[in-house]
């Protein structure tokens, strides 16, 4: 603190000093005032003389401040810059402003201490040119840039290019800034290097660089004078510190409004997102309020007119309250620019913003009451607000500081006299003062505070467009702003509104007033007669309408006045209320329907109603009676009716009233009879369905614990007699027959349980129908055999092959027809089962299936019972037989179910016989992709059977697959045919031979025939009956297949397929596999992974290999193996030694047996036409390709071998 | 279908083809791909070419172009086709296709050997 004083008295002294000093020695002196001659050079902004001769500009007010310190007066000597120079080396002047440093100059002349400014550099273009912006350096490639000769700009401008990596070209002719400025309007120069103490005029600046001090110097050796300069130099930066900038500002302010010029970012910004969202926080008149749905005032004007360039379409969103601000500010994404916010960096900072330029000042107001007397004043405060926080807050102590929500209620609070002051925006205040029309509000300005305001752009939003926005504030010009304060806050002539009008005109408000009530008073006089008049014959229209409605929805209305014996009817007469007003006393009326109307079912009902004393006791209270009666209507039926009586509540009018409502309720009567009927059948049902339930329940119970319980018999049993294997075993297998029954019931209960819950669907699939019946009946043949019982199977007429339908559906019928068949037939007895196609209609096919027995048969009375679940004739038929008594229940449901029938018919002791038809679909794809190109016209089959219709049926079928037949009825005239043809030049190359019973008669015709055509021919056995107890025997004596009966097409064309394969031509791809087990052959190959490979490749399909390495070690192995060991040489050509070529040659012409006989195939890798035939030159049968190609090799191989 | 043999195929090579020549046996066709790595021929070729033993050279490459060709390694197998008419020029456009063919075989062995570790 003590050097702070120091100093500054240091610095006074030296100033008193400086003061009371008189004028130095040199230059002219008048008056003790010295003469400064002083180089005026003419420099728009520096130097300016208006027409009038009248002078300003920095340079010029720079000499008259110095002026003030010291005893100086100015001769003014006008010349240009340089020979203002040149003037001052030369002695004519004694001072100029403005000379940037050099060190040739620091020769010529002496310098000030201290500069008396800053200049720089200016690049600027035509204020038309567009294509140069301020910081895009690229543009200004090219540029042809006019520049003061000499002048120590130009050097810096070439750094600066260099810096930011531009050029330009330099025309350095010119000697003064008009010329400059004069070539660049002209167009003659694109740029013009100055300096920024010009005044810019119709340019715009695109650079400004290199900031140097300029001085004010005088001539060399000049010291008074340079002493005196510097003085008075040091005592306006002490005086004034911030003399320069603020003359700076005065002379150069930047226009800014020409500099406005978008970059390429920020066009782009512009074009990519035309409309702008401004949010303006809650507000009033004048500064910003909502005007037939537009957003009006100063703020949104201001903001309007300083985007106006941008060409921005801008959308203000005015918040009506503070909470709806907060929330509105908090969506960054909705709303990035807030067009008001505080010029508070700090506060910008936290809200994560960034700021422009402040563009609105506001002052503010201290409104109070007009004749308002207080001793303490009570501040009426917006809370949160800049303004209660920065201001109020800090003037005022809290206790006197009222807060609410926003300038409305302060202004309340303040004519309510809560408060004395509010203190807010000078230009609301203003706006409020002036339209308060009872004139009580007076505001003076706040002297101490007034806050910034600029546009908040959110720190996340696009950097381009705080730029543009930006921008645009900056360029916004203070005359541009005091026109939009002028628009919103000028007077207007406005027409008072009415209330205004009253407190303009208090006492003919007060008579007109007068009037208007007199008018009003009178009016509502006349309308309460005129209602007073109308509201009797209303109130007998309600009368009317209520009981024409009452009438309508109850069909009758009686109205009894026991006090004056009165009786009033309301009821409808076609489709007209009637009233009726009878003369009778209702005691009369009572007798007179009681007599003819009421049913004599009822009349004890309706007397205990109707009584004297019931009626009494209704009529003028509040109580209900009510009675439901049969009565005749008018036709003389009965019907029923629902009475109701209603007391009416005691009054003058109705001393003792009652009405009475009669009801037609025959419909609903019937209704509830109707629902009560389906209820009762509904239960009866459902009770029949539990109790069938219940018995199902206990007849499954017993059914399976029946089989469960000889399960465990069993095992009981076989635990006792672990020791007795034998014991042991039957014990097991008659547990497998307990277990499988009882597999059989629950598989049957649970077909029986999805049927009836009709989860059970019929399949609808292709399938081998033929195939179907044949397997069906291959297992009954063996059943029935076991049992001694004939089993025959005819088809009539079954053309078919593929139906569609569900196969196993079917499968389950007919097995189940047929065990039934079997089961019930005794040993000798007979089963026939028919199979016939019935018709043929467009796609469907209808089967007729027979199932015939002659077996123990069923009385008349249980054939009705016979589909009904666990229906078996007696308990003893299931200990005998077995069975669950659920199939013929399912058969019948799964035959309903695929639209087909079954009849049954039977008597006891002769047998039965079930007849089932079934549609299905036809199979056309199936049918002919199975028949499809097989050509059978070399086969020649022999048929032998003992029945003249089968073998025409078996002619027919292979007659159907294209082969040649002929049939011989007995095994002597077989013998016989198969000889002739043996040696004739077609001879048979098919046997199928029937076989009635695996005997040795059979055994014996096969070996004659296998002796008579030998072994190659097949031989087919068609037999109905199991062979597999004789197929070992069979198959030695010469049988190559075994058919079950019946054949079908299907089998035929299998059975030719699979025994005449030479025959047919089917495509070798779809063959089997070849297999050459046993074949052995000689592999030539040199490589010892293509030679592995070749081996295992072969050995999968039967081959043994021996291989060599080399042609000359394949020759002799060769010669060394017995003749047969190979079936052929597979050589490859090129080898180490001797290459496949040579040693096929020296095979050839070896000595071996096989020399010439053995194939020798050649595998190259050069299938070219020259190799092939070398090959075939050099000996070789054939080739192969290399890499191998299986189905290439094995097709040669098989060629070779075979 | 193993790990190995599904890479082969998605670098281009005909494994289906090779499949059905060894009867679809994946384990045989395996068997010989793991064994490739170590198979001699085309060595043998790269030494006689370099050392302009070219005519030995050109039967190294009718051998290893089989072996190829047999575990449908198809690139190399076109390779070694390319080349085949050319070896016995021992010009500059074969020593480059050779050049080739030996960087083709060695990626091809490495990816093999890094399944078999």
């Amino acid at each position: 603190m003590a050097k702070k004083i120091i100093c500054a008295t240091l610095t006074l002294v030296l100033l008193l000093s400086v003061l009371t000093l008189p004028a130095a020695a040199g230059g002219g002196r008048s008056d003790n005032c010295r003469i400064v001659r002083v180089g005026y050079f003419d420099f728009p902004g520096f130097h300016n003389q208006t027409e009038s001769g009248e002078r300003d500009g920095y340079g010029y007010e720079y000499l008259q401040e110095l002026k003030k310190y010291v005893n100086w007066k100015y001769e003014y000597v006008y010349a240009s810059y340089d020979e203002c120079l040149d003037l001052l080396a030369e002695g004519k002047i004694d001072l100029l402003t403005s000379v940037s440093y050099s060190e040739e100059r620091d020769e010529l002349y002496d310098f000030s201490e201290l500069p008396m400014g800053t200049k720089s550099s200016v690049l600027s273009v035509k204020s038309t040119n567009d294509s140069c912006i301020a910081g895009e350096y690229r543009g200004f490639n090219g540029l042809r840039v006019g520049m003061l000769s000499g002048n120590t700009a130009n050097a810096k401008l070439r750094d600066f290019s260099r810096a930011h990596s531009f050029y330009y070209t330099a025309d350095d002719s010119f000697t003064t800034t008009d010329e400059l400025w004069n070539a660049l309007q002209l167009g003659s120069v694109d740029a013009i290097l100055t300096s920024n103490l010009r005044k810019i005029d119709s340019e715009r600046v695109i650079a400004e660089f290199a900031p140097s001090p300029y001085y004010a110097v005088v001539r060399e050796g000049d010291d008074d004078l340079l002493y005196e300069l510097n003085v008075a130099m040091e005592k306006i930066n002490l005086v004034t510190p911030a003399y320069q900038p603020l003359l700076q500002q005065k002379y150069y302010g930047s226009d800014k409004a020409g500099s406005l010029v978008f970059s390429a970012q920020e066009l782009d910004c512009i074009r990519e997102n035309p409309e702008l969202t401004i949010l303006i926080p809650p507000s009033m008149r004048p500064m910003a309020y909502l005007e037939n749905g537009e957003v009006c005032g100063i703020e949104p004007d201001l903001i309007r007119k300083a985007l106006l360039p941008s060409g921005l379409n801008l959308k203000f969103v005015l918040c009506s309250s503070g909470e709806e601000y907060e929330l509105a500010r908090q969506d960054t994404a909705a709303y990035p620019v807030i067009g008001l916010v505080s010029d508070n960096v700090y506060a910008a900072e936290v809200n994560n913003q960034r700021l422009t330029a402040p563009y609105l000042t506001i002052n503010y107001n201290a409104v109070t009451r007009i004749g308002r007397q207080y001793e303490t004043p009570i501040i009426a405060a917006v809370r949160h607000e800049p303004l209660t926080l920065n201001y109020v807050e800090k003037h005022y102590p809290p206790s006197q500081i009222k807060y609410f929500d926003n300038n409305t209620e302060c202004i309340d609070a303040l004519l309510n006299g809560e408060a004395t002051h509010v203190i807010m925006n000078a230009y609301i205040a203003e706006y409020l003062v002036e339209h308060d029309l009872k004139s009580r509000l007076i505001c003076n300005t706040v002297m101490d505070y007034h806050a910034k305001f600029a546009i908040g752009v959110d720190s996340g939003a696009d950097y381009r467009l705080f730029s543009v926005i930006n921008k645009c504030v900056n360029a916004l010009s203070p005359d541009d702003v005091r026109a939009v304060l002028i628009e919103n806050t000028a007077h207007r002539n406005r027409t008072p509104s009415f209330i205004e009008y009253i407190y303009l005109y208090p006492a003919q408000a007060v008579a007109v007033a007068l009037v208007f009530f007199s008018l009003v008073l009178l009016a509502v006089a006349l309308a309460t007669r005129q209602k007073r008049l109308g509201k009797e014959q209303a109130a007998l229209r309600e009368t009317a309408q209520f009981a024409k409605i009452a009438t309508e929805a109850i069909g009758g209305i009686t109205e009894l006045n026991l006090h004056d014996n009165r009786v009033t009817a309301y009821s409808f007469v076609d489709k007209l209320l009637v009233k009726n007003v009878s003369a009778q006393s209702p005691a009369k009326l009572a007798e007179d329907a009681r007599a003819g109307l009421i049913h004599p079912e009822h009349l004890a009902e309706y007397d205990a109603m109707f009584s004297e004393e019931s009626l009494d006791e209704v009529a003028g209270s509040e109580l209900q009676k009510t009675c439901t009666l049969r009565v005749k209507d008018a036709s003389g039926e009965y019907y029923w009716a629902l009475f109701t009586l209603q007391g009416i509540p005691e009054d003058s009018e109705h001393p003792r009233n009652l009405m009475i409502f009669q009801k037609n309720v025959e419909e609903l009567k019937r209704e509830e009879e109707l629902r009560r009927q389906q209820l009762t059948d509904a239960l009866n049902t459902a009770m029949a369905a539990s109790a069938a339930k219940g018995v199902f329940m206990s007849r499954m119970s017993h059914e399976i614990r029946t089989p469960l319980n000889a399960v465990i018999g069993y095992m009981t049993i076989a635990k006792n007699n672990t020791d007795s294997i034998d014991k042991v075993n039957d014990c097991i297998v008659k547990s497998e027959i307990a277990g499988k029954h009882l597999l059989a019931i629950i598989n049957d209960v649970l077909d029986m349980s999805s049927i009836e819950s009709g989860k059970l669907k019929i399949a609808q699939e292709s399938f081998n129908f033929k195939e179907l019946i044949s397997d069906v009946s291959t297992v009954f043949y063996m059943q029935a055999q076991e049992k001694n019982v004939t089993l025959e199977v005819v088809t009539h007429g079954v053309s078919e092959d593929f139906l569609i339908g569900d196969k196993l559906r079917i499968n389950q019928i007919l097995m189940n027809l047929l065990s039934n068949a079997v089961k019930f037939t005794p040993g000798g007895g007979r089963v026939l089962f028919t199979v016939e196609q019935t018709a043929i209609r467009e796609n469907r096919v209808f089967m007729k299936f027979t199932v015939a027995d002659n077996g123990i048969g069923m009385t008349s009375e249980f054939l009705e019972r016979l589909f009904t679940p666990f229906e078996q004739q007696d308990a003893s038929i299931a200990q005998t037989h077995g069975g669950t008594g659920l199939g013929l229940s399912i058969t019948k449901n799964l035959i309903t179910m695929m639209n087909g029938v079954i009849e049954v018919q039977s008597r006891a002791g002769e047998g039965a016989a079930f007849v089932v038809e079934l549609p299905f679909l036809r199979d056309t794809v199936s049918a002919r992709s199975n028949n499809a190109a097989r050509d059978f016209s070399d086969v020649n089959a022999l048929i032998v059977d003992d029945e003249r219709s089968a073998c025409e049926y078996m002619r027919i079928l292979l007659r159907r697959c294209g082969a040649e037949s002929e049939f011989a009825m007995s095994d002597s005239s077989a013998l016989y045919m198969l000889s002739d043809a043996y040696r004739s030049e077609r001879p048979f190359n098919l046997c199928l031979l029937d076989w009635k019973m695996p005997d040795a008669d059979g055994l014996n015709t096969v070996r004659q025939i296998r002796e008579c055509v030998g072994p190659d021919m097949p031989l087919i056995v068609v037999s109905a009956y199991d062979f597999s107890d004789m197929e070992v025997e069979a198959r030695a004596a010469g049988v190559d297949r075994f058919i079950s009966k019946p054949l079908f097409q299907s089998t035929m064309f299998d059975l030719l397929v699979d025994t005449c394969g030479k025959q047919c031509n089917i495509p070798a791809a779809g063959c089997e596999t070849p297999s050459f087990v046993g074949k052995r052959l000689l592999l030539a190959e040199d490589n010892d992974m293509n030679r592995e490979i070749a081996v295992d490749i072969l050995a999968q399909y039967g081959f043994t290999v021996d291989s060599a390495e080399n042609g000359r070690e394949t020759l002799d192995i060769f010669e060394a193996a017995a003749p047969g060991t190979y079936s052929a040489v597979l050589m490859d050509i090129q080898m180490p030694v001797m290459n496949g070529y040579d040693a096929t040659k020296a095979i050839r012409a070896s000595s071996h047996p096989e020399a010439q006989s053995i194939p020798v195939i050649a595998m190259t890798a050069n299938a070219f036409a020259e190799d092939i035939a070398a090959s075939h030159a050099a000996g070789m049968n054939d080739h192969i390709s290399k890499p191998i190609d299986v189905a290439q090799l094995l097709a040669v191989l098989k060629k070779h071998i075979d | 279908m193993d790990q190995l043999l599904t890479e082969l195929e998605n670098i281009g090579c005909d494994v289906q083809g090779a499949l059905r020549r060894f009867s679809n046996n994946e384990g045989m066709y395996l068997k010989y791909i793991r064994r490739f790595p170590e198979e001699k021929t085309l060595p043998n070729f790269c030494e006689a070419f370099t050392h302009g033993e070219l005519s030995a050279a050109h039967d190294e490459l009718h051998t290893f172009k089989g072996v190829a060709g047999n575990l449908g390694l198809t690139e190399l197998y076109a390779r070694a086709s390319a080349l085949l008419p050319l070896v016995g020029e021992g010009s500059d456009e074969a020593a480059r296709l050779a050049k080739e063919l030996c960087a083709c075989h060695a990626r091809l062995a490495a990816m093999i050997c890094a399944h078999r570790a």
